[in-house]
């Protein structure tokens, strides 16, 4: 990794860490009506910051030849990193994601789009080689992930035991697995008699 | 179906320079082929396709139809009567409108007297222009006409390959698109005239010209792919092939012996055989261009026939069978006394 990455997912990390305290000092469920709030805003741009750095940092490195599944895993685990940094914020992460009032919605609907975009075209750079293998096509894939980090969320959100952490913990390392297994081996051509086949006139 | 005074006075092909080999479409494929175990080459032993060609990128179907015609006109020259009729045959098409055929008229500066339309009658479409101009200077509307045909397949067949490399494609979805993968270009061009303009006594006898509409939705087509249910095309058309032979044979009074070539629409290998074995064809007097060329839309049957001149396989005099079959479901069978 080189110095610039170093310091830029160090200030990512800042980044989410005050979102996430400002977020758990200032905000309970019973106040979910109110417009976004800093924490609303921050926590979603922290996010956003954090995909336009992998973002970034993936299609560099599949621009330079260090592609292929191995480093778009490595892209999940980071990714996986920043949401685990949300951990102590979790549950007031959880309002953000689930509140109704509209400001909140027009900005998350607008990060649902603008991260699941940032995903695909990472994964299109990432996978390229892998492309027509994968089994699930690169615009479905960025939203499972999506869909699976913020899973991990709410899983997080209940979290109270190191215990419970761990299981949440090794479900992210099944899902990784599973996202490993998206991409289809060869298979064998058989040993066919092949006869011409009637084709349209 | 008789014509007593048209002839064909000139028949011109254009083939493209570009050739794209199936073994080419197969390594551009070698993922799908890898993720779900196709062996190599088995679109060739399938089909019997060994290559097919396509026009530059970029050159549209009314390109290659005006420059097909504009070489038949620069080697042969125009009667002096003039065209009355210029129609477009092609499968393909630039447009929905105008006719591709007042795109070739006006490429070629031809004057307002001259009409232009187009047929569209799938793979049978040139024959049935012939037909039509044939028909018109019989009934003294025209004194000549010009058919052209403008087939391309590179759109159709790029969509295909990049459309079977998305990911979640299997074996199925190869089959049903394996066909569109053996499509082809060319171009044809076949000037009709009355005989008091001929310089050539190259007859158009006439023929028969049978329908089967009941089996319509067997083959749909579009810009982008084709759906088909193969098997029974096969059958149906085969089957309507033997009653329409039938009905060219009683037509022009001719017999199996009398015909030096049967030009065959050049779909692949199972086509061609089968329609053989159904018609009881002399193997020796059918030419197999699918191979090269693949299945070249409406501009097959003359283009079999031009190479069939140009290999000295009809010579002047002899009796030549065009046979051509195209979804719908139709069949035409037209003689010509070359």
């Amino acid at each position: 990794m080189s110095r610039d990455d170093s310091l830029r997912r160090r200030a990512a990390r800042r980044l989410v860490d005050a979102a996430a305290r400002l977020a758990t000092r200032t905000r309970t469920a019973a106040d979910d009506s109110r417009p976004a709030s800093v924490a609303d805003v921050l926590f979603m741009d922290s996010q956003h910051a954090a995909y336009v750095q992998l973002h970034r940092r993936f299609v560099e490195r599949a621009n330079a030849g260090v592609g292929g599944w191995t480093s778009a895993l490595e892209a999940l685990d980071a990714m996986w990193e920043t949401v685990r940094l949300l951990r102590g914020g979790a549950p007031a992460v959880l309002l953000t994601l689930s509140s109704n009032e509209r400001s909140v919605e027009e900005r998350r609907s607008r990060f649902y789009v603008e991260s699941t975009d940032l995903l695909e075209d990472a994964i299109r750079a990432v996978l390229a080689a892998d492309l027509p293998q994968l089994v699930v096509p690169p615009e479905r894939l960025a939203v499972l992930v999506r869909v699976t980090l913020e899973g991990l969320v709410v899983e997080l959100a209940q979290a109270r035991t190191p215990e419970d952490v761990a299981r949440v913990d090794q479900a992210y390392l099944d899902l990784r697995m599973m996202f490993g297994r998206l991409v289809s081996e060869p298979v064998e051509a058989p040993d066919l008699e092949l006869e011409p086949i009637p084709l349209p006139w | 179906m008789r014509f007593q005074r048209v002839v064909v006075q000139a028949l011109e092909t254009l083939v493209p320079p570009v050739e794209v080999t199936t073994a080419d479409l197969e390594r551009a494929l070698s993922p799908l082929y890898k993720r779900i175990g196709i062996p190599d080459k088995v679109l060739e032993t399938l089909t019997g396709v060994r290559a097919r060609r396509f026009w530059p990128e970029g050159m549209s179907h009314a390109d290659a139809a005006t420059q097909v015609a504009r070489r038949l006109i620069d080697r042969h020259g125009l009667p002096s009567c003039g065209l009355g009729a210029v129609v477009s045959t092609s499968v393909c098409k630039d447009f929905i409108e105008p006719p591709i055929a007042s795109l070739v008229a006006g490429d070629l500066d031809l004057p307002e007297t001259c009409q232009d339309f187009d047929v569209g009658h799938a793979c049978l479409g040139f024959m049935t222009g012939m037909v039509t101009v044939a028909t018109m200077i019989e009934a003294g509307q025209i004194e000549a006409g010009l058919v052209v045909a403008g087939e391309g397949s590179r759109a159709v067949t790029e969509a295909t390959v990049r459309r079977l490399l998305q990911p979640g494609v299997d074996f199925r979805t190869y089959g049903e698109n394996l066909a569109t993968l053996t499509l082809g270009s060319m171009a044809v061009a076949a000037l009709l005239v009355h005989e008091k303009h001929a310089t050539v006594d190259h007859r158009l006898l006439g023929g028969a010209s049978l329908s089967a509409t009941r089996h319509s939705r067997l083959c749909l087509g579009t810009s982008t792919e084709m759906k088909t249910d193969a098997t029974k095309l096969l059958r149906e058309g085969v089957a309507l092939a033997g009653r329409t032979w039938a009905a060219a044979q009683a037509e022009l009074g001719v017999a199996p012996a009398d015909v030096s070539a049967f030009l065959l629409h050049q779909v692949g290998k199972a086509n061609h055989d089968a329609l053989i074995a159904h018609l009881q064809l002399p193997e020796e007097r059918v030419l197999r261009l699918y191979t090269d060329h693949g299945n070249v839309g409406a501009a097959g049957v003359p283009f079999t026939l031009a190479t069939a001149i140009e290999r000295g396989v009809v010579r002047e005099g002899q009796l030549a069978m065009m046979m051509g079959i195209g979804s719908g479901l139709n069949c035409a069978m037209l003689g010509v006394r070359w």
